[in-house]
């Protein structure tokens, strides 16, 4: 199970990811598939809902009832993870494989000062280290991210959005991990500081020359950060490019219209898009493709059959408009 | 000019434990809003942009008389909004209405979409129950919630959040107001609905000649909606001109860093970010002169002790900066 013909740091496979509601079966991720190599910057965008967040949080198995992940594999630099017991996903996370939450507000321990919480987690996975040197390391970081060592004895509270963002960002590269997965960094803040994170992460993913999955719905994050991005809609990958390829020449009718959906700050725009309807319930999925009834390209067979991933050069697209590889 | 905003201010006091109120005797106050005047055009859309905190919610709220303002003057249609009696507010609250922020929050969940829509005309009296029900399906068929009588019997938990902001955009439009401020209209809701909200609140400008107060913290959507523009900064406004003039041709350092902050959703585009540091100064203690100069690469010592006020640059664009670093004559 653990060995493969391994080029890649991480590869999702057939993954599906179901909540277990009251009204039914959510299906939250289906049959989501993509490889990533190490050094890249990937971007999964999508609308709230699409599964993107879940997606996030089935990387580092934090998926919580009434969630599960039914089926798929994870293979992170050859070990599926989905197959390790508990214990060793634990060392897994913040080691390896570490996530930077949506909300800084909610993400920190309140009753703990900032510094503990560097040092608990280093103290977690490399016992061996003594207090001087666990907190040197610590100081190190928060060098690197421009927070003043005299605030390490402070409390959370005491910290603005912006910081606590940045005491996450260091949290998360405390332990040089291999792919650092950020759920939506900068949504909770303002414009300005929104600017200094971005900032920093860019400078920091080089200088460490980290792998990153960026998660978000802000299409303008994604352009300056990503070299590459995956498209999600109602649970499925309906898109994966580069960059550049995506924004200059989308394949899916929805990569399209999201696009065009987004204003430009830098230049005069006479008409927007929008895409009409919402997205499906994933309680209760038409049949066919789950972006048919908002499509403007939809025609008889999409009602029908539910497209399958293709591949194309470097990229692929989830749509009956591309078959036989046009 | 169907509104004038002159010197407005609003002060909250700061809320004190009973052991504080012992030991100190001064009382403190949040500045939230200090001293902007602006005017708004009849059948205009005007921008208040601006980051959280920064007292563009308190303007929106301060506009319509849902609080008193500390100090200065509104005026709509030529009548002074603040020194209104409360039953003459109610009547001008029939030309004046808002639109807020979270509409999942500001629908009654157990109340149907039509019954909350029909409350406005029901506060306001003289309309038989015929005529309300025409209305409320006019309103709705308005905001694109069609068929209406569907969407009449319906709660608002069986809406997605864009249908639900419609639905609060038709119970501000029922009865038929002239002007109206919309409290980030599109923050809440997905990305590929929020150019649907727009360009609703574009063809009632243009239908209905109606004048929006567009209170958003998103320069890009405030671009493609807005004709003028204000950017406030710690209760002040620091920037006030034509969108265009204002996107190209921006005064304030403020302005610029915020310009430059917003990611643009194009790969081949290179930024040339102005990284500002630091975050908004608290407003119980705003900085003494510009309040943005302890955070400004362009400062100079005049600012840290004069205050600047709003001065002419341009066709109808003023700035309050003193060194103005990027003006050319």
């Amino acid at each position: 199970m653990s060995s493969r013909n391994n080029t890649h740091l991480l590869e999702v496979s057939r993954l599906n990811v179901e909540y277990l509601t009251k009204k039914g079966t959510v299906k939250a991720l289906r049959d989501v598939t993509f490889k990533l190599d190490s050094g890249t910057a990937l971007g999964i965008v999508g609308e709230s809902g699409c599964g993107k967040s879940t997606l996030a949080f089935s990387i580092i198995r934090c998926i919580q009832p009434p969630g599960f992940i039914t089926s798929g594999s994870i293979f992170f630099d050859g070990v599926d993870l989905l197959q390790l017991s508990e214990n060793k996903m634990r060392k897994m996370r913040g080691k390896n494989i570490s996530l930077i939450p949506q909300d800084p507000m909610t993400s920190l321990n309140p009753v703990m000062r900032v510094g503990e919480h560097f040092m608990e987690m280093i103290g977690n996975h490399e016992p061996h280290l003594d207090k001087a040197e666990r907190k040197k390391r610590a100081l190190d970081i928060l060098e690197k991210l421009g927070i003043p060592s005299e605030r390490f004895k402070d409390y959370p509270h005491q910290f603005s959005g912006g910081m606590r963002q940045r005491v996450m960002i260091g949290l998360a590269l405390l332990l040089n991990p291999k792919l650092v997965i950020a759920d939506e960094p900068t949504t909770s803040l303002d414009a300005l500081v929104e600017a200094q994170i971005l900032e920093l992460i860019q400078k920091l993913t080089k200088e460490l020359s980290l792998t990153l999955i960026l998660i978000t719905h802000n299409i303008g994050v994604v352009a300056e950060i990503c070299n590459r991005v995956i498209v999600m809609y109602a649970g499925q990958i309906v898109e994966e490019a580069n960059t550049l390829q995506l924004f200059d020449k989308p394949l899916h009718p929805y990569t399209e219209a999201l696009l065009a959906s987004v204003p430009n700050p830098i230049e005069e725009i006479k008409k927007l898009n929008w895409i009409p309807g919402s997205p499906p319930n994933l309680l209760n999925l038409p049949k066919g493709c789950s972006f048919y009834l908002r499509c403007r390209y939809a025609f008889d067979k999409c009602r029908t059959t539910e497209p399958e991933l293709i591949n194309l050069e470097e990229r692929r697209v989830r749509c009956f408009l591309y078959e036989r590889g046009e | 000019m169907l509104l004038n905003v002159i010197n407005l201010k609003k002060y909250f006091p700061v809320e004190k434990s009973f052991i504080e109120k012992l030991i100190t005797k001064t009382k403190s106050f949040v500045h939230a809003v200090d001293d902007i005047s602006f005017s708004i055009r009849k059948k205009e859309i005007f921008g208040l942009v601006g980051e959280s905190g920064c007292g563009k919610s308190t303007t929106g709220r301060l506009c319509i008389g849902l609080i008193e303002p500390t100090d200065g003057k509104i005026f709509f249609d030529g009548c002074e909004i603040s020194s209104l009696a409360k039953r003459e507010l109610k009547k001008l609250r029939k030309k004046i209405q808002m639109i807020f922020q979270d509409p999942t929050a500001s629908l009654n969940p157990k109340m149907r979409i039509g019954e909350a829509i029909s409350r406005p005309l029901k506060i306001q009296g003289n309309y038989s129950k015929q005529e309300i029900k025409v209305e409320v399906l006019q309103a709705l068929d308005t905001v694109a919630l069609t068929p209406p009588e569907n969407f009449y019997h319906r709660y608002p938990y069986e809406l997605s959040g864009g249908q639900r902001q419609r639905a609060v955009i038709a119970r501000s439009l029922v009865l038929k107001p002239e002007f109206v401020v919309a409290d980030e209209p599109i923050a809440m809701i997905d990305v590929s609905v929020r150019a649907q909200i727009m360009d609703l609140i574009e063809n009632l400008r243009k239908g209905r000649q109606m004048t929006f107060l567009l209170i958003t913290h998103d320069l890009a959507s405030a671009r493609y909606l807005c004709d003028r523009i204000a950017i406030m900064y710690a209760g002040k406004i620091v920037e006030i001109g034509f969108k265009n003039e204002l996107f190209t041709n921006p005064q304030h350092p403020y302005t610029k860093a915020l310009l430059s902050a917003v990611p643009v959703p194009d790969p081949k585009h290179k930024i040339d970010r102005i990284i500002i540091g630091g975050e908004v100064p608290s407003l119980i203690n705003p900085p003494k002169g510009c309040r943005f100069n302890p955070r400004c690469p362009y400062a100079e010592t005049v600012c840290q002790t004069v205050e600047p006020i709003l001065d002419k640059v341009g066709d109808e664009h003023y700035v309050a900066c003193i060194p103005k670093p990027f003006y050319k004559k």
